[in-house]
């Protein structure tokens, strides 16, 4: 069984290879839009100090932080619900296999919710990378940011993309086969 | 009764959310200058500056990656609305009729997505004195992509057509 989920996996990853790499991008760079923003809001708190009127746009760009993710994972969202009727078709021929209904829902939950979370983690992480003197800004606040944005988006993406795939699931014909 | 599928009603979502994402590049700049009180301004006028670009630059990003995105969904959804042209096609619509109703029904909910997150996009970029003129052209570039793209699938099943008919004529 194992090797028949590993064996999908790679069919699956070939297949969908595209619409992939279009969700990894978006989600990559909604992960170095949120650094960006996070280090805006740092640097201007320091400037100004943590006293309001100054100290609530800081606070505004945190919580504009989040945003950006959430955004994509929508788009992705409406990725899969554009391409419903061909992954309908494509469980009920792995179903036709032998290949549990399940399993291809973790499948495509690994390709099209951990991978997006992967990339969007790479993103984070790249704005610390390619921009100098952001790990000196953000310092003692660096592990709970990365944490905390990589927590709601993880969140968000894993919970809305396997519901939706199992929306796909439950109307394809492998589900009226098994009921 | 059935819900009559959309095809394109993915890409209502996609216009709307990166037209959303270019706004929200554009504002970062203008709280992180809200942040600054006006007599530290000066000191930290080189991080301002900074951040503006980067802000502009992750705006046109943002834009680009929109229009990359909805056009991964509109070639997703391609076999589904060619078939609806192929339908118009049989029932021996004109080209111009054709793509007519290939418009209304397909561009009408996504074109009122995409004004409507622009409406507001620009609202608040006029309020908040940002370049309105991003966001509106990236709505504009979407609403492009997507009229053309519809044109695009009538012409090519319009033309299949042709190549048919000349078929028959020689056989």
């Amino acid at each position: 069984m194992v090797s028949k989920v590993q064996g999908l996996l790679r069919i699956e990853l070939a297949a969908h290879a595209p619409t992939i790499i279009v969700s990894s991008a978006a989600m990559a760079f909604a992960g170095y839009l949120a650094t960006f923003f996070e280090d805006a809001s740092w640097i201007a708190a320091e400037a100004s100090g943590t006293t309001s009127p100054s100290f609530a746009p800081s606070a505004i760009l945190v919580g504009m932080a989040t945003l950006p993710a959430i955004f994509v994972v929508l788009g992705v969202y409406a990725l899969i619900d554009a391409n419903e009727e061909a992954l309908r078709y494509e469980v009920g021929v792995y179903c036709s296999q032998g290949m549990d209904g399940d399993s291809v829902v973790d499948v495509w939950s690994a390709l099209y919710g951990w991978i997006p979370v992967g990339a969007y983690l790479a993103g984070l992480l790249a704005y610390l990378a390619f921009t100098p003197g952001v790990v000196a800004n953000l310092q003692n606040g660096l592990p709970d940011i990365i944490s905390g944005l990589f927590f709601i988006t993880g969140m968000a993406t894993l919970i809305l993309i396997p519901t939706k795939l199992n929306g796909v699931l439950e109307t394809s014909p492998y589900a009226v086969v098994r009921s | 009764m059935a819900r009559r599928r959309r095809p394109l009603r993915a890409v209502s979502l996609v216009f709307a959310g990166f037209v959303t994402l270019v706004l929200l590049s554009q504002l970062s700049a203008y709280f992180f200058a809200q942040a600054i009180p006006k007599h530290l301004l000066l000191k930290n006028a080189a991080e301002l500056l900074q951040i503006q670009k980067t802000s502009t630059e992750l705006a046109f990003a943002a834009a680009a990656l929109g229009l990359v995105f909805s056009g991964a969904v509109l070639l997703i959804t391609r076999s589904r609305v060619a078939a609806d042209v192929d339908i118009y096609r049989a029932t021996g619509l004109p080209f111009s009729s054709a793509f007519l109703r290939l418009l209304r029904s397909h561009s009408v909910v996504p074109l009122e997505w995409v004004t409507g997150a622009a409406a507001v996009t620009a609202l608040i970029d006029l309020d908040f004195g940002l370049n309105a003129f991003i966001p509106i052209g990236l709505a504009v570039a979407f609403a492009g992509l997507l009229v053309s793209w519809l044109a695009f699938l009538t012409s090519a099943s319009f033309s299949h057509k042709d190549v048919e008919g000349r078929s028959a004529r020689v056989g």
